[in-house]
């Protein structure tokens, strides 16, 4: 089987209880995720995407249409505890996913969970802190590390759990530059040596860029999905949606209005300078 | 600090004493007391006074910290010799006025009865020096663990898991409210000052934000527990397995001396002060 | 211009006089005119929350002084809490202190603190509200009905209604989307023009500094690093590397072109001035295709 997820005409409609009206926040979507794969999921706060992660391992089951995980339904009760082994989540707020106060019992919670033998789970438990190097820190207590790492250390507890599939919801939202170059160096590291799939939810556009595919979401609906540089060419429509858009690729659309043989296919600072220079004929004098 | 309640009251010395199996420290803690209040005259009790010191050394945790709890309870002491000072009515008549007499018997049992408070708080707080909340908790789980065979497995668990999430949040929370309490300070509110009503709704803008923030948190904490195949303790297996070691053994065997020393120094000396 | 600020040699030790003790600030001395926007960066731990909250009370120095419109602040310490008026304080993530049932009465919170009521107050909320354009509609909405931007916004505009002489805002963008990020940076320039107020904000992203900040005050391990106008503080983009800071990215875009070796000035710190640049240079060398 060559997808890990298939999402089959999902809608999903929440309630409100102090009125009658139920607002749809995902409609009709299709999407199927590549084993081994790394999607990114853009948009902006609110166009549903966090929605749409809980939809992935069964955390939420869709109103109507079908959400299968290698080739099982989430809407199968039996299978829940499978389905979220196989899907890993990793959420926002570090403080808000770790659960006991010494770093290694944390991380140890979720094969703990699973039944998993004590040597077994030791192993784990130490592989998963070596990946995320925080080995160091195994027997510290969690309040007193810095938000890269109490992420790192989510991250870990969800690797401990060998999943095949990790969907991270905003993990760098709360972090500043430093833990955010740190988070997404792990999550792009998981990919390429682990072979994990890889669903990185954002608003950041950069963190997009080393994708396989990006997936531009909003109102519930995708607008785009395609190789990030065949997106990021289309910042208007990015914009128009209220999405961060890295500074180089804000410059080279500026310069395109004034120049419409600038490319902006582009990200890197370095391509960028490379880019103006062949454009506008910059030459040393 | 509140911050540091991970730790709680535990002070690393790396004695013998730490590194026993929690279980066994709270077993010898429960005998220990049994025994405590079994002692009958001075002598016993004299014994007890012995062995707590001993504990005491061997715990290398300075005797300063351990005197400072008493300090917490003196009054709880003054008042039960006082009253036992009162009502002892054996012995010599010291002072007798109006309607109280003081005799010796009276003296002795104030006396008596304040030193085995006394002992009783060390002997009680040897323990929290010794193990992290984390090893308590543990350790209560497994030895309550046997209510399973009566059905309560689920609520030892559940309970367990509780006492975990609060180890692990308190820290947090004591952040948020100095947190709020900063804000709402900067936004001119008066904390400190005013009549006790005052005081009262003073405290409304920090316990709202406070409480909507722990309903958020919890959410998602269960959200994240259940992602991470939490189903209630079902077939759950722990990595960190208690275990019993030679030095727990030695240790049953020193306070079962210590408890059989009690018995003998009860039976020995027939001079009985309760 | 006169000066509003004055921080003298202020040093802070954390637990001082215990073995734990931590100097989280080594003598800090800076002045701060009128109606300056002054950006305050560094890394996480580098001392700039120390520093914020020293600037309304909220934390006593160990020594040093801080003089808020000529008067120290802590020269009469029972009065510590007047200076909240002067110097209003805007924490990271401020929603989350939102308590009231309506954005009215939350907004009201503050100046209520300060002894307002009856017609002053209604008019000092309608008077700060409408000049950081919060809508009348919105004030009598529960704040928790809000979008976060929104939130945010209401949060701020509680500290305003103070009418502090000094704004200080810590990571006032945090979290927001574009659009939510450049209403909260035209309501503090709002604020500055219509109350002729000093700003002050510390944050993490030097794109949004250099387009607000016209002075930043850089902080490492406690120090004053640099304390000068945005333009000189990224001319020296190799000091902020030392200390693991950059330059804003258009900024080093324009680097990367320069070592090319074409002749590009220093200056160029936003995408508008950039484009302006890059454009009259092309022109001038007839590269522009028409």
């Amino acid at each position: 089987m060559d997808n890990i997820i298939e999402a089959k005409n999902v809608s999903f409609e929440f309630n409100n209880d102090d009125s009658e009206s139920t607002k749809v926040i995902i409609k009709n979507l299709n999407l199927d995720i590549k084993r081994g794969s790394f999607t990114c999921i853009l948009g902006h706060n609110g166009s549903g995407k966090s929605t749409l992660a809980k939809l992935f391992n069964g955390l939420y089951v869709p109103t109507s249409g079908d959400v299968f995980v290698n080739g099982i339904n989430t809407k199968e009760e039996k299978s829940s505890i499978k389905i979220k082994n196989t899907v890993g989540m990793v959420f926002q707020n570090p403080d808000n996913q770790i659960v006991a106060s010494i770093v290694e019992d944390d991380v140890a919670f979720g094969p703990e969970n699973l039944g998993i033998n004590p040597e077994e789970t030791r192993k784990r438990v130490d592989n998963a802190l070596k990946t995320v190097d925080m080995y160091e820190f195994r027997n510290s207590t969690p309040h007193r590390l810095s938000g890269g790492q109490k992420q790192r250390i989510a991250i870990a507890g969800v690797i401990a759990m060998q999943p095949e599939c990790i969907v991270l919801d905003e993990p760098t939202a709360m972090l500043d530059p430093k833990g955010r170059q740190e988070i997404i160096k792990y999550i792009e590291k998981l990919n390429r040596e682990n072979g994990i799939t890889i669903i990185l939810i954002t608003h950041f556009m950069e963190e997009a860029q080393n994708a396989d595919r990006v997936i531009v979401l909003n109102d519930g609906l995708i607008i785009s999905d395609g190789k990030p540089k065949d997106i990021f060419s289309n910042i208007r429509l990015l914009k128009s949606i209220g999405l961060d858009v890295p500074q180089t690729t804000e410059l080279l659309y500026s310069l395109k209005e004034k120049n419409d043989k600038v490319n902006t296919h582009i990200i890197s600072i370095e391509e960028t300078a490379e880019e103006i220079i062949s454009a506008f004929h910059l030459e040393e004098k | 600090m509140l911050k540091d309640i991970t730790f709680g009251q535990y002070i690393e010395t790396n004695s013998p004493i730490h590194k026993l199996d929690p279980r066994t420290k709270l077993i010898l803690l429960i005998l220990n007391i049994v025994f405590l209040f079994l002692t009958k005259n001075m002598y016993s009790l004299a014994f007890a006074a012995v062995f707590l010191i001993t504990i005491i050394l061997i715990s290398k945790v300075p005797l300063k910290i351990y005197l400072k709890n008493i300090k917490a309870i003196w009054f709880i002491v003054v008042f039960t010799s006082l009253i036992n000072l009162l009502y002892g009515k054996t012995g010599k008549t010291l002072i007798s006025f109006w309607k109280i007499t003081i005799t010796t018997g009276g003296v002795y049992r104030a006396l008596f009865l304040a030193l085995r408070i006394i002992i009783l708080i060390i002997i009680s707080s040897v323990l929290t020096y010794t193990t992290t909340p984390n090893d308590l908790t543990d350790g209560i789980e497994s030895l309550l663990s046997p209510l399973r065979y009566i059905g309560l497995g689920a609520a030892v668990h559940t309970i367990a898991m509780m006492m975990t999430i609060a180890l692990r949040f308190i820290p947090t929370l004591v952040d948020e409210t100095e947190k709020i309490m900063n804000a709402q300070k900067a936004r001119g509110a008066d904390l400190e000052n005013g009549k006790f009503r005052d005081k009262i709704k003073a405290l409304v803008p920090i316990l709202v934000p406070l409480l909507i923030s722990s309903i958020r948190r919890a959410y998602d904490l269960a959200e994240a527990m259940e992602c991470r195949c939490y189903n209630g303790g079902v077939g759950r297996v722990k990595m960190k397995r208690l275990k019993y070691g030679l030095n727990d053994l030695a240790a049953l065997i020193v306070c079962l001396l210590f408890c059989a020393g009690i018995i003998i120094l009860n039976t020995l000396f027939k001079q009985v002060i309760i | 211009m006169s000066t509003i600020l004055q921080v003298k040699d202020l040093t802070h030790t954390y637990n001082a006089d215990t073995p734990l003790a931590k100097t989280a600030l080594k003598n800090i001395s800076f002045s701060v005119e009128k109606g300056e926007i002054v950006g305050i960066i560094g890394h996480t731990g580098s001392g700039k929350t120390t520093l914020v909250g020293h600037l309304n009370g909220l934390l006593k120095p160990t020594s040093g002084e801080i003089i808020v419109d000529g008067k120290n602040i802590w020269d009469e310490p029972k009065k510590i809490s007047k200076i909240r008026s002067l110097v209003g304080l805007v924490f990271q993530y401020p929603e989350y202190q939102l308590f009231e049932e309506t954005v009215y009465k939350d907004i009201a919170f503050g100046p209520k603190n300060l002894g307002l009521s009856g017609d002053e107050l209604d008019n000092r909320i309608r008077e700060t509200c409408k000049a950081v354009s919060i809508k009348e509609d919105l004030l009598y909405k529960s704040p928790f009905d809000l979008s976060g931007g929104e939130k945010r916004r209401v949060a701020i505009a509680g500290v305003m209604a103070m009418l502090p002489k000094i704004l200080v805002l810590d990571e006032p963008v945090a979290g927001l989307d574009p659009a939510g990020r450049n209403s909260v940076i035209k309501m503090i320039e709002d604020y500055r023009d219509t109350y002729n107020a000093t700003v002050m904000i510390v944050s993490h992203n030097m794109e949004n500094m250099a387009q607000i900040a016209d002075k930043l005050l850089v902080m490492n391990k406690g120090e004053l690093y640099m304390y000068d106008t945005t333009e000189n503080v990224f001319k020296r983009g190799e000091k902020l590397r030392e200390i693991g800071l950059n330059v804003p990215i258009v900024t080093r875009v324009i680097d990367v072109i320069r070592q090319k070796g074409i002749d590009v000035p220093d200056n160029i710190f936003t995408v508008e001035s950039a484009v302006e640049y890059i454009t009259s240079k092309s022109q001038k060398a007839g590269g522009l295709d028409a």
